[in-house]
């Protein structure tokens, strides 16, 4: 019986081949649905748990900016138009340019956006 | 690079000199804030009073409705959107019409009061004050079709020049109202204690949209708000939720979803409620609450028989209706 795998043998970590969940098996109950671990597999998927944190740090990010953004816009938000276009009508009489009441000069603490930096939709 | 803010909604938004107001028509040109839409509507009808809709106002008379483009909320079920959610510079239809032209044209339709209306007349603020001091002075009423966003200043100086207004509540929840307006409750809330401290005839309409707004017990604590704060007396309009703009994945409203909200209103201690939207339900009509006698009854946006009299009394009983009859 030389060579004959051990009733009972060590326990190892195998993948299902189906899935992707570790589980912990006697070496002996193997078959075509059990994929044994290759001897370097510790080092050889590290890239993948580095890449979820990865992942999961780039959706933190992306969050974070959005909401940002929408508590931006929630306080003091504006839109782009279409300025020439806007112009164009005010000239030919389709739209006007009354002074609105309602308003102030924006003073130095009130703001979202950079002043210095902002450029217009044209 | 003149930025300006604006103060006249909740928004306030902070404009830079090219870009406009989230309302889209209120533009910052050379650093001074500009309405561009003043004297150019982009909707011009004359409706039923009923349409609005106002019940215990002037009812059946036509009532000079206009709009501009534009608006401070962005609902995702706006049944004006092609309108309120546009630019000046992007509609088509644009007509000039001067406040004093929009007085000439209201009274030779046969019109005794002007609407804003349609988008949210808010953001066509300039206009709507402008033309509504005119109308005042020729004997006209004034009507504001609202979601009543707007700032406790620019409101209270408004009421100055107003007779009635219908305000859209959303629903008794800000979580909804940023969900679906973009906007938040409490604004709303102040401004209608605003209208109603000015003396302002005040109606309310709810549009009651299936697992939004249409939990019975958000219902009740919205009669109770309004019953405490603004008044029993105060109708309130359950409106039918028909599905368009960004909102088509519900169903319209079911008929007896509006039964049980009206019920639910009513046992609050609402004594107007209404439901709207729905063509020929009995709860379109108003009824004495004291002895239930029949007053007005409609189908549709048309009264079919009328039996308040003239200063806004039950027949059966005297008791007084409260409104503007006349």
């Amino acid at each position: 019986m030389q060579g004959a795998p051990p009733i009972l043998g060590r326990e190892r970590e195998a993948w299902c081949a189906t899935g992707v969940r570790f589980i912990r098996v006697p070496s002996m109950q193997t078959s075509a649905r059990w994929v044994r671990m290759p001897v370097n597999w510790r080092t050889r998927d590290l890239p993948l748990p580095a890449l979820i944190l990865l992942c999961l740090t780039l959706i933190g990010l992306h969050l974070r900016l959005v909401s940002k953004e929408a508590a931006d816009a929630g306080t003091g938000g504006w839109r782009h138009i279409d300025r020439a276009a806007l112009e164009r009508r005010i000239e030919s009489g389709d739209l006007r340019d009354v002074r609105a009441d309602w308003y102030h000069p924006t003073r130095p603490d009130e703001g979202p956006f950079d002043q210095g930096s902002f450029g217009t939709s044209e | 690079m003149k930025s300006v803010t604006c103060e006249l909604c909740p928004r306030g938004c902070v404009i830079p000199e090219g870009g406009a107001g989230d309302c889209r028509v209120r533009v910052n040109l050379g650093g001074e804030l500009r309405a561009t839409t003043y004297g150019r509507p982009s909707a011009l009808h004359v409706d039923p009073m009923e349409k609005k809709p106002l019940y215990h106002f002037l009812p059946g008379t036509p009532v000079f409705s206009l709009a501009t483009a534009g608006c401070n909320l962005h609902c995702l079920n706006c049944q004006n959107w092609q309108l309120s959610q546009r630019g000046g510079e992007e509609m088509e239809a644009i007509y000039r019409a001067e406040p004093a032209e929009i007085l000439n044209t209201a009274i030779q339709e046969g019109c005794h009061s002007i609407a804003y209306t349609y988008s949210d007349p808010i953001v066509f603020y300039e206009y709507t004050c402008d033309t509504s001091t005119l109308a005042r002075a020729r004997g006209l009423r004034n009507v504001l079709i609202t979601a009543a966003y707007i700032n406790p200043k620019p409101l209270r100086q408004l009421c100055q020049v107003l007779d009635a207004a219908n305000v859209d509540l959303k629903a008794m929840d800000d979580a909804l109202y940023r969900q679906v307006t973009g906007g938040t409750l409490q604004p709303v809330l102040d401004a209608l204690r605003i209208l109603r401290e000015e003396g302002v005839w005040l109606e309310l309409t709810n549009l009651v949209i299936p697992t939004l707004n249409d939990d019975l017990a958000m219902i009740r604590r919205m009669a109770r708000w309004i019953e405490q704060e603004l008044g029993a007396d105060t109708p309130l309009h359950f409106s039918r939720f028909q599905p368009q703009y960004r909102m088509r994945n519900l169903p319209p409203t079911p008929a007896e979803t509006l039964e049980y909200a009206r019920a639910e209103a009513m046992d609050a201690g609402l004594r107007y409620v209404y439901i709207g939207n729905l063509m020929g339900h009995a709860g379109n009509s108003t009824y004495c609450p004291t002895d239930g006698t029949p007053l007005i009854a409609r189908t549709g946006f048309w009264i079919t028989n009328r039996r308040l009299t003239a200063d806004g009394r039950c027949p059966s009983c005297d008791e007084r209706i409260p409104g503007v009859w006349q």
